[in-house]
């Protein structure tokens, strides 16, 4: 049976509204006509592309009715009850200085099966299908692009989250999105989800999404045996002066594997900060899409990452600079040992219209040994001639300076290694300004590391 | 409390001491100068471990328990935690660790070292805090990356705070005067004054006689071109201030 044929009949199954049965229609006629991601193909040369197909090749040709009923959620689910147990297993997650959401296998899980989601006068979230019936956006949202994996996120997306910060609304608190799937050691479970984040014209937010993988719902996230794929695709719209901080955490364990799109685009004197953070043993793979709309605005795009054993941190970084008197600093740090990986590629065009445009871009890379690898490429194209563009890419070791200053103070060198390793990962999350998230990602740094690390 | 010996030694094929004989006993101040170059700071890296001297001659022994123990054998580390401390000419900035890490790292080595209870993570704070008070440093300067966007003079006295903190029992200043302004330099040789006991030695490295009015030396040393050239009291420093080194080289 072909893909198509079988979405239809996903459809009428699952008795999505017309909408969705279009969406996945074109998608899946995407799918068929693109190929597979290959070695030969630029923006996958060192990725380990064969992992995609494997064992989920039968599941992409295969998608049982079994799995359906867990997305379309036929038998209604105890929300209170999955609510409670989530919260108690991910309890070193939940800062009671956050507004914290749990998203469980793509679903949002609120207190109770809420019609509008969590609604406050200063933003709503709501499950993406949901949203998708209710008008709250359109089917532009839905944008099937020429990406294979992009086009199977929406044959097949299961669900998701709509999140809207109102027109000039300054969140107080975070919100914190824990981002949660199971996967058992006997399936090889494959996820597909969407998030669409739109932050209304002067509006300011801090959104944080936790991406992992457990084992069960009451085991932590750490020593996850079994193998998935997470296939799925953030899509941000910040509009006219609108201000977001946007953090992303993910941990990949090994043999785990997370092809993630983000796609952002930003309007006039918009800003954006923007920092991701990745703890991998798996294949990570962050497709970063950045497109201006307007004039003016302002990103600083951040990355750090730590990857042992087999893992590979995989970066394609896409910034279209459209307009002018845009600004953009990256910084990619990427620490690693073992025999991991990291991949980056940084794309930058500059097209005509982007006069007066100022951007950097940083790449670094600390190895830990000397099996550890990194393959690097900065792409410039610059068709303005008023702009500022740099970039530059270092690969080393701990510095021997640092190292003797600490040890000097008494410190070991074991210890003084780890701190500078801690302090290397770190180091970014200062620059963020909302004071209680650098708190928070250094403790959780700080756990990942002492517990898989040392 | 230390005495080196003949000390030899170079980095990469450059030999920056070439025979340096010093007695250093418990409670004595001594000061070094000596032209741009002459190998002070080299002396004092070599004295605290510093893994890109090579040592090709000579040795230093230093009191551990009445004991005088080969100081050249042990690690950066354990020379520390036996209360060897350096305050660096140039302090490294360290981007990402904080400055109460970094001293509560230390201190926790320290106590471990001595068979001493380590102390909680709040009671180190309030003791952080007052030792910040000494060199009149601003409590946020606490958790900031260690020396990263401090000024010079900033640096210097993190430099005396982590001395402050460790309360070593040997300590060389390299150039801690350099880049302060009046007023710190007060502040700081206050500070170091009042870390001056009968059983802790300091090594003061400086090019300026000044410092010397606040931190009375005992003795004090010309050092050109790897070797002491000359020893006398402070006012040896008082005659150099006048006369340049050109009469003794
Ligand atoms: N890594 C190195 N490689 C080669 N030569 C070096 C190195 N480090 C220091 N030197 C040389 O060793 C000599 C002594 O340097 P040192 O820093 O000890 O001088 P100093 O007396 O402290 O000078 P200053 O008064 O300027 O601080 C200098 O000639 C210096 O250039
Ligand atoms: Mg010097």
């Amino acid at each position: 049976m072909n893909l198509i044929k079988m979405s239809e009949q996903l459809n009428q199954r699952s008795g999505e509204p017309q909408t969705h049965a279009f969406i996945r229609k074109l998608a899946s006629k995407k799918f068929e006509e693109l190929n597979w991601p290959s070695k030969k193909m630029e923006l996958w040369r060192y990725s380990p592309t064969h992992k995609l197909q494997g064992d989920y090749l039968p599941q992409i040709n295969a998608i049982s009715e079994d799995k359906k009923d867990v997305t379309t959620n036929k038998n209604p689910l105890d929300f209170n009850a999955i609510q409670a147990t989530l919260r108690a297993s991910l309890k070193d997650f939940i800062d009671p200085r956050f507004e914290t959401i749990i998203i469980h296998q793509g679903q949002i899980i609120l207190s109770e099966d809420s019609k509008n989601g969590l609604i406050s006068p200063h933003f709503q979230i709501i499950s993406l299908k949901k949203a998708l019936e209710q008008g709250l956006i359109d089917s532009s949202s839905f944008k099937t692009e020429e990406n294979k994996l992009e086009a199977l996120n929406l044959s097949y997306f299961e669900d998701g989250y709509f999140l809207k910060i109102n027109e000039q609304a300054k969140l107080k608190k975070p919100l914190h999105l824990i981002y949660l799937h199971s996967s058992d050691s006997s399936s090889n479970p494959l996820f597909q989800t969407r998030f669409v984040v739109s932050c209304a014209k002067g509006s300011e937010a801090t959104l944080i999404e936790t991406h992992m993988v457990t084992s069960s719902l009451e085991s932590n996230a750490h020593g996850v045996s079994g193998s998935s794929w997470n296939n799925s695709t953030s899509l941000i719209q910040i509009e006219d002066e609108a201000h977001l901080n946007f953090i992303q955490w993910s941990e990949t364990p090994a043999s785990h594997q997370d092809t993630h799109r983000t796609h952002i685009t930003l309007q006039n004197k918009s800003k954006l900060h923007y920092l991701q953070g990745i703890f991998c043993e798996g294949w990570k793979r962050n497709e970063l899409n950045i497109r201006t709309e307007g004039s003016d605005a302002e990103m600083i795009i951040h990355s750090f990452g730590f990857s042992q054993k087999d893992g590979v941190i995989d970066q394609p970084s896409r910034i279209e600079f459209s307009n002018s008197a845009n600004q953009c600093q990256q910084i990619f740090k990427n620490l690693l040992t073992d025999q991991s990986r990291a991949i980056f590629n940084g794309f930058i065009k500059i097209h005509p219209a982007g006069q007066k445009t100022d951007c950097s871009q940083l790449h670094q890379s600390l190895l830990l040994s000397s099996t550890a690898e990194v393959d690097t490429k900065p792409e410039l194209e610059i068709y303005a001639d008023d702009v500022k563009a740099t970039h530059g890419a270092t690969v080393g070791s701990l510095n021997p300076d640092e190292l003797f200053y600490f040890q000097s103070r008494g410190i070991s060198e074991e210890k003084v290694r780890s701190m500078l390793c801690l302090g290397f990962l770190m180091e970014l999350c200062d620059e963020l300004t909302v004071k209680s998230v650098p708190n928070y990602l250094k403790s959780r740094i700080k756990e990942f590391w002492m517990k898989d690390f040392q | 409390m230390i005495e080196i010996k003949n000390l030899h030694a170079k980095i990469g094929d450059k030999s920056v001491l070439k025979g340096i004989n010093l007695n250093i006993k418990a409670g004595e101040t001594h000061a070094i100068m000596g032209p741009n170059g002459s190998g002070k700071s080299s002396l004092s890296k070599v004295l605290a471990g510093h893994p890109s001297y090579e040592v090709t001659e000579g040795e230093v022994l230093y009191d551990i328990n009445f004991q005088k123990t080969d100081l050249l054998g042990l690690e950066p580390d354990v020379r520390a935690k036996e209360g060897v401390f350096l305050a660096y000419q140039y302090p490294i900035e360290v981007p990402g660790v904080s400055n109460f890490n970094f001293l509560y790292e230390a201190f926790k080595a320290l106590c471990l070292h001595h068979g001493a209870d380590q102390m909680k993570e709040t009671d180190f704070r309030t003791y952080a805090l007052e030792k910040m008070r000494l060199v009149d440093m601003k409590p946020e300067f606490l958790d900031r990356s260690v020396n990263v966007g401090f000024s010079g003079g900033e640096k210097k006295r993190n430099e005396i705070l982590q001395m402050a903190v460790l309360s070593p029992r040997f300590s060389i200043l390299d150039e801690t005067d350099s880049g302060l302004d009046i007023d710190a330099l007060r502040i700081v040789a206050d500070g170091v004054n009042k870390l001056r006991t009968p059983n802790n030695s300091i090594l003061l490295i400086t090019h300026y006689q000044r410092l010397l009015n606040y931190i009375q030396p005992d003795f004090v040393h010309v050092l050109a071109d790897g070797k002491i050239i000359e020893t006398g009291d402070k006012s040896l420093a008082l005659k150099l201030e006048e006369k340049g080194y050109d009469w003794l080289l």
